[in-house]
């Protein structure tokens, strides 16, 4: 009798643990294809790369030259300022380049260390004047650096 | 074993298809308190009344929280009115899209209806709402509130003062205006509302005059009498089938404290549209109002008693001398607000455009009265619904009864007054009904199981 009692309530509890495990498989399922919720996108919330990540060290020279071609030599106490050059946003699909000043830019860093170069196409202000967008010669995508970090070196050719 | 089995794959089939539809589904229901999730009564007639395509375009940082608690918001004014368009740009993303609108700043949102555009600072209800109401309205609307005699004033952000109505008529897009009559003269033709604030020393009769001609001349009038006033206000209400009796009114069953003249005004026998929502007022130290019968008053002159006090109330006429009721007071329900609609045709009342040949026309007068001057001020205007019968008058005075009415959701508490007459009806069902029925539930289990027994 106990047995039975046993069996039958086996019976009934892998029912309903089978039950359970189908209704949270299909629930992870349904969050992670983002259904749910108000039907926005998902957040983007991871950190985006900075544009010149390297440490000042690693440069031995830092050049910034206008659209107009004046050219000035960052000196080497401001080179903590030029690099690392941080990003505050970055866009995957911009708009046309000359939304952003970047079909012709306004200045151009050059970075060049032992064994490496970089270059810096610098374009407009945003909207509120808090950041420049700029982009990495040859990188299709657009970053925008807080205006603080470009304006002292953008002064040296003004 | 096999048998449950199946059952078990049933239950799990069914909670399967269960979560797929609901997870196809927008279907949605607010069980918040407050409902804080929906949009208030108000903001929906607002997005009711828009009848062509209106864009929405808000101006945020598209990674951040902000964005997607705009972007629910936005869903809530697009599902009740399909009219309503709406997007969020990031202005750093696409800097083109910020140039066109001339956007400097974050969370700037533009609202474009007709050709037209007005700007909410925020992506809130209340400033969605007002910038909608602002285009459908196409105007502004100037409310005029008597200044010099005592009056509580829109720039006095203390308790007693009207700060908080400043706020309340910017986001119902009217332009407040201060209206002082003691310089002589006419009431500006430019107010379409004149606000007696509770004036507390009397109108001189040059003022007294000025208010009753713009009255006449389909005047839109907003009075707040004060039982504490010397001001007599009884000009401007009496032509319109309105007395106010001054007195105190005492209300023990119905008081928001211990103090019977805390009255809370829960009995609205009105179908005008300046009550709509509102559940109950608070309104201390008021007086009461005599109101002509409908057939009694003459035609095209419609009297409404807005807000009236439980029967145990009563009009205290000396009230420096306590409050108990006795044979020289005035016994309730008392008429504690009231409002009335006079219209009527006027030979040259309209002026035809090209020919200026005076042409008969309607005139119409409004006038809303409270017997209390104090539940608009900054300490009272968030209780109960005195918030609601400010923009609701307002809107019935400017004849926008349909769109009106921007009223702040405001979050957390929901005070409930204890009043008199709540803890006899509490007491009524904690200590009398609810054990009641479970001792009649016993009895008749008792007699039902004593008849199922065999003899």
């Amino acid at each position: 009798m106990a047995g039975r009692t046993d069996t039958k309530h086996g019976g009934g509890a892998a029912a309903v643990a089978l039950a359970v495990a189908l209704a949270v498989a299909l629930a992870v399922v349904l969050a992670a294809c983002g259904s749910g919720g108000d039907g926005s996108a998902a957040t983007r919330d991871t950190v985006p790369p900075n544009v010149v990540p390297e440490r000042a060290s690693a440069w031995t020279s830092i050049t910034v030259t206008s659209a107009d071609g004046r050219r000035a030599e960052v000196p080497t106490t401001m080179f903590s300022k030029a690099s690392p050059l941080l990003t505050g946003r970055l866009f995957d699909s911009p708009e046309p380049l000359a939304s952003y000043g970047l079909d012709a830019p306004a200045a151009t860093i050059t970075y060049r260390g032992t064994n490496r170069v970089r270059t810096i196409l610098v374009g407009k202000v945003n909207f509120d004047g808090h950041g420049y967008y700029v982009q990495r010669k040859g990188d299709p995508r657009v970053f925008l650096v807080p205006a603080d970090q470009l304006e002292p070196l953008l002064d040296l050719v003004r | 074993m096999t048998r449950r089995l199946v059952v078990g794959a049933v239950i799990a089939l069914v909670l399967v298809v269960a979560n797929v539809a609901a997870a196809s589904t927008r279907a949605q229901v607010d069980l918040s308190a407050n409902r804080r999730f929906s949009l208030s009564p108000e903001t929906r007639a607002v997005v009711k009344a828009v009848r062509q395509h209106l864009k929405v375009t808000a101006f945020m940082n598209d990674t951040g929280g902000s964005a997607r608690d705009a972007r629910f918001l936005l869903a809530r004014f697009h599902e009740l009115n399909r009219h309503i368009d709406y997007e969020i740009v990031d202005p750093d993303e696409r800097p083109s899209e910020a140039r066109r609108f001339g956007i400097t700043s974050y969370a700037t949102v533009v609202v474009q209806y007709r050709g037209r555009r007005a700007d909410a600072p925020q992506v809130t209800e209340p400033d969605l709402a007002t910038a909608i109401l602002r285009l459908l309205r196409a105007r502004t609307p100037t409310v005029c509130v008597t200044t010099g005699h005592g009056e509580a004033s829109l720039d006095d952000d203390g308790p007693s003062g009207l700060s908080k109505v400043a706020t309340l008529l910017e986001q119902n897009a009217y332009r407040a205006a201060t209206l002082d009559l003691a310089r002589g003269g006419d009431v500006p033709s430019s107010c379409e509302v004149v606000w007696v604030a509770g004036p507390r020393v009397a109108f001189t009769p040059a003022e007294t005059d000025a208010l009753v001609r713009y009255e006449r001349a389909a005047g839109k009038v907003l009075v707040l009498a004060s039982p504490l006033s010397e001001a007599n206000v009884n000009p401007l209400l009496e032509p319109y089938g309105m007395t106010f009796l001054g007195g105190v009114v005492a209300d023990p069953d119905r008081s928001a404290s211990v103090d019977p003249t805390d009255v809370v005004a829960e009995d609205f026998p009105t179908a005008n549209p300046v009550m709509d929502g509102i559940p109950r007022l608070q309104l201390p130290v008021t007086g009461g109002f005599l109101t002509q019968p409908a057939d009694e008053t003459p035609s095209g002159l419609t009297v409404s008693r807005l807000a009236v006090s439980s029967a145990a109330a009563w009009i205290e006429s000396t009230p420096d001398a306590g409050f108990s009721r006795d044979a020289g007071d005035v016994p309730g329900p008392v008429v504690l607000a009231a409002a009335a609609d006079d219209s009527r045709v006027e030979a040259g009342a309209e002026r035809r455009v090209g020919s200026g040949t005076p042409r008969p026309g309607i005139v119409r007068t409004r006038v809303v009265a409270t017997g209390s001057a104090e539940w608009p001020t900054n300490q009272l205007l968030d209780r109960l619904g005195n918030r609601r019968l400010l923009v609701g008058s307002l809107a019935w005075l400017t004849q926008e009864e349909e769109l009106l009415t921007v009223a702040t959701r405001l979050p957390g508490s929901r005070p409930l007054p204890w009043t008199a007459e709540r803890q006899r009806e509490t007491l009524f069902v904690t200590v009398g009904l609810v054990p009641g029925l479970v001792v009649l539930a016993g009895v008749a289990s008792f007699v039902w199981r004593r008849r199922r027994q065999p003899a």
